[in-house]
């Protein structure tokens, strides 16, 4: 056992940090939110060419062949800072289609998208969908050899940006398929929607979409086998966000106690307050091995969907009771807008739903006791 | 980083699961019922049976008799007993004595206590709070007078563990009242036969005899005995504070574990109002969220043990694991009620008492788990300090 990180990962991990502490700042994301500023492409560009996007891919496609691990470091920076950009979208469509593209698929799609050129959302959610295949409305009717698609994806995460989208459909009674449709096709709708994180989500409607047989991703009717692995990792890319930005919200709760006077002393000399800060420090310490462990069990091969959910469970209750505890130690202060506690406070019930929440993770945990 | 367990360490793991088909656990008398921390209560036999295959010297140095192995090690093998409910002393009264002797102790002590530990043979109590030094250590009275050859010891101890059935103490005392009261602290082995020692027994909440009242009245202890230092008793005991926390929890997570894995067969096998209790959901997520908690408490005392024998130094990690810990098993124990219903009632030798009315049992005494070795208040002060550096006025 070795709870360090090696010294390259350490580096990547400080390199992360340098990076968004100088080229990003919480004020772009004040004004993603109030719609006044979408994700900057000179910042997406130079996250595409320090490699950030392909840091799973292998070598072959452009990426650096790193492992999962520093996946989650890199996530874990990226939460701490409470970065909200098309990254995920990317690096989970990298993933699926080097999970289930074909050769011509792979070569097509993975440099661009790991280079930055090429941008996919995953249009899997659909109203009355969380995560179960039997959710799934949109329909791909066969007619000939190519397929028709009809119904409605919502939200899409950054789906307003993407040239592709890889969307989850059913094409029998029980089973779904997973096509790559190109964003201009005819017949495709999108309105934008406001989200409580400002991420960039979308709308997006199907009607009488035209795709080609050859754009099955994976199997016919074999998505959700595919769809499953893919939640399953985005699951702990978010719980590794969830783990850096509840560091990051009680870091700089602590800070503000130690400085901030009533009573004629500092408030973190209170023991109502430092209770407090210890029960936050101990769900946040606690994060961090239930997270990167199984990043190491993906990088060895080994099956950890449970680990997974455990993660997943673990951080998203520890993130929002930390981030709540630490918005009511800082008072009316957080109450305001410029302010960046709500913006983590946002961050955490976005990160929180997304791909399934505790109660969603328990269920998956409880098959697993029972089973 | 890496979570994998070396093969030397999964060696270790095979060894102690054929101790355990060698002798096992239910087959042994059980003297003491300080149970669920761990441990299936306190068998001299069973402890005298671990120590004849070397299972409580496993940590020490070589020259002391030791296997010279991790503590790493050590929480592998703790947790396969805890698992099986050994009934043991694989805790703090040992490991924690053991830690004092080595670090503090003197030629003598070592020689003459370690053999002792290491055959199981002898057993601790900790005779450290008195009635008004509770979480307030430092405001300890019992006093030591140095009389060249011997300390006179007068005072008297409370919440003293085993001491009815204990062989030697880990006293504490007041060896100069003139100074700051965190400078004139002294530790002693105390055998508990010498003159003027008597003991009283408390009774607990399930009627059991396990505390003691400790009385000393001019109680010489040869100054041989002095652990470590005269005067700087406070100082020795904050480094091992650190290992003693780590002791007194690190089977916990394991030990809840098999609560869980007893729950989720009963769960299996029982239904209310004709609804088995496995399709319970609200049952289902609160087994659920145990198995996420033991998880995440199994990882960060496996991350306590590779920081000690890291020598990475401990801040709050400790503290923390232990309150975790403890809150973790009060909160399972709750749950353990929850499912068992109305028959959560019915105490050891009823009829129809589920698992032998063993959690009615530990519902109660779990109680004192968030009590004992540091409160959960004094706890929560510690790693507001120690983690994120904030202090008191």
């Amino acid at each position: 056992m070795d709870f360090r990180l090696s010294e390259e990962q350490q580096l990547f991990k400080e390199s992360v940090y340098n990076f968004l502490s100088k080229h990003y700042q919480t004020d772009m994301l004040r004004k993603m939110l109030k719609g006044e500023m979408e994700f900057p492409s000179e910042l997406w560009k130079k996250i595409s060419e320090l490699g950030w996007l392909g840091v799973a891919i292998p070598e072959n496609y452009g990426g650096s062949g790193m492992g999962f691990q520093e996946l989650v470091i890199l996530f874990e920076e990226m939460g701490s800072a409470c970065l909200v950009s098309p990254i995920l979208s990317t690096v989970l469509s990298s993933l699926l289609i080097l999970d289930a593209g074909n050769k011509k698929q792979k070569d097509e799609f993975l440099p661009k998208l790991v280079a930055g050129e090429l941008r996919f959302a995953l249009a899997l959610h659909e109203p009355g969908f969380y995560y179960q295949e039997g959710g799934i409305q949109v329909t791909a009717s066969k007619v000939q050899d190519d397929y028709v698609l009809n119904g409605i994806k919502a939200p899409v995460p950054d789906g307003g940006m993407a040239d592709y989208f890889i969307c989850l459909a059913k094409t029998s009674d029980k089973d779904t398929t997973l096509f790559i449709v190109k964003a201009d096709t005819p017949g495709v709708t999108l309105s934008p929607l406001k989200t409580i994180a400002g991420d960039s989500q979308v709308e997006i409607r199907f009607n009488q979409v035209a795709v080609s047989a050859k754009n099955i991703l994976g199997e016919s009717n074999r998505g959700w086998a595919f769809v499953e692995k893919i939640i399953s990792k985005a699951a702990l890319l978010k719980s590794a966000e969830m783990l850096g930005g509840s560091r990051k919200t009680l870091a700089m709760c602590v800070e503000y106690m130690k400085v901030r006077e009533q009573f004629g002393q500092a408030l973190g000399n209170f023991q109502a307050v430092q209770h407090k800060c210890a029960e936050m420090l101990t769900y946040v310490d606690l994060s961090r091995d239930i997270v990167y462990k199984p990043a190491w069990m993906i990088d060895r091969g080994m099956a950890c969907d449970i680990d997974i959910a455990m993660a997943k469970a673990w951080t998203s209750d520890a993130y929002r009771k930390v981030v709540q505890t630490s918005f009511q130690l800082f008072g009316a202060m957080a109450f305001c807008q410029e302010h960046d506690m709500h913006l983590y406070l946002r961050h955490a019930k976005a990160s929180e739903v997304n791909f399934g929440d505790s109660t969603f993770q328990r269920d998956l945990i409880a098959d697993h006791l029972f089973a | 980083m890496d979570f994998s367990i070396s093969r030397e360490t999964e060696e270790l793991r095979e060894e102690i699961r054929q101790f355990i088909k060698d002798y096992p656990p239910d087959e042994f008398p059980v003297q003491a019922a300080d149970d669920f921390w761990g441990n299936g209560g306190y068998s001299y036999e069973y402890t005298r049976k671990m120590g004849e295959a070397g299972w409580l010297s496993l940590t020490w140095p070589e020259e002391w008799g030791g296997r010279g192995r991790t503590i790493l090690d050590k929480m592998v093998v703790a947790e396969e007993l805890a698992y099986c409910r050994a009934p043991h002393s694989f805790n703090l009264m040992l490991d924690g004595m053991s830690n004092h002797i080595i670090t503090h102790g003197n030629d003598y002590l070592r020689k003459e206590i370690l053999p002792k530990i290491a055959k199981g043979s002898i057993v601790f109590w900790l005779a450290l709070s008195e009635p008004n030094a509770g979480s307030d250590l430092l405001a300890l009275q019992t006093k030591a007078e140095d009389r060249g050859d011997v300390f006179v010891v007068n005072g008297q101890k409370i919440w003293s563990a085993r001491a009815h059935m204990a062989d030697y103490g880990y006293l504490i005392t007041r060896t100069d009242p003139n100074v700051p009261r965190h400078k004139g602290l002294s530790m002693f082995i105390v055998d508990r036969k010498l003159p003027g020692i008597t003991i009283e027994p408390i009774i607990n909440l399930v009627g059991e005899n396990y505390h003691n009242h400790v009385y000393f009245d001019n109680v010489e202890i040869p100054k041989e005995f002095l652990l470590g230092k005269k005067n700087e008793g406070f100082y020795q005991m904050l480094k091992g504070l650190e290992m003693d926390r780590f002791w007194a929890r690190y089977q916990k997570p394991a030990i809840c574990k098999r609560v869980l894995d007893d729950l989720i067969d009963y769960c299996k096998n029982n239904s209310r109002n004709g609804k088995p209790l496995y399709q319970n959901s609200v049952i289902r997520q609160k087994l659920a969220q145990t198995a996420t908690e033991i998880e995440t408490c199994r990882l960060v005392f496996y991350r306590m043990a590779w920081m000690l024998d890291q020598k990475v130094p401990i801040r709050h990690e400790t503290a923390m694991g232990k309150t975790f810990a403890d809150e973790m098993g009060q909160r399972l124990m709750d749950l353990a009620m929850e499912i068992l219903g109305l028959d959560c009632q019915l105490e050891e030798g009823s009829k129809s008492a589920p698992f032998k009315g063993l959690f009615e049992r530990w519902y109660l005494i779990s109680r004192g788990h968030t009590i004992a070795g540091g409160t959960v208040e004094v706890m929560k002060d510690t790693i507001a300090r120690m983690g994120l550096g904030l202090s008191k006025k």
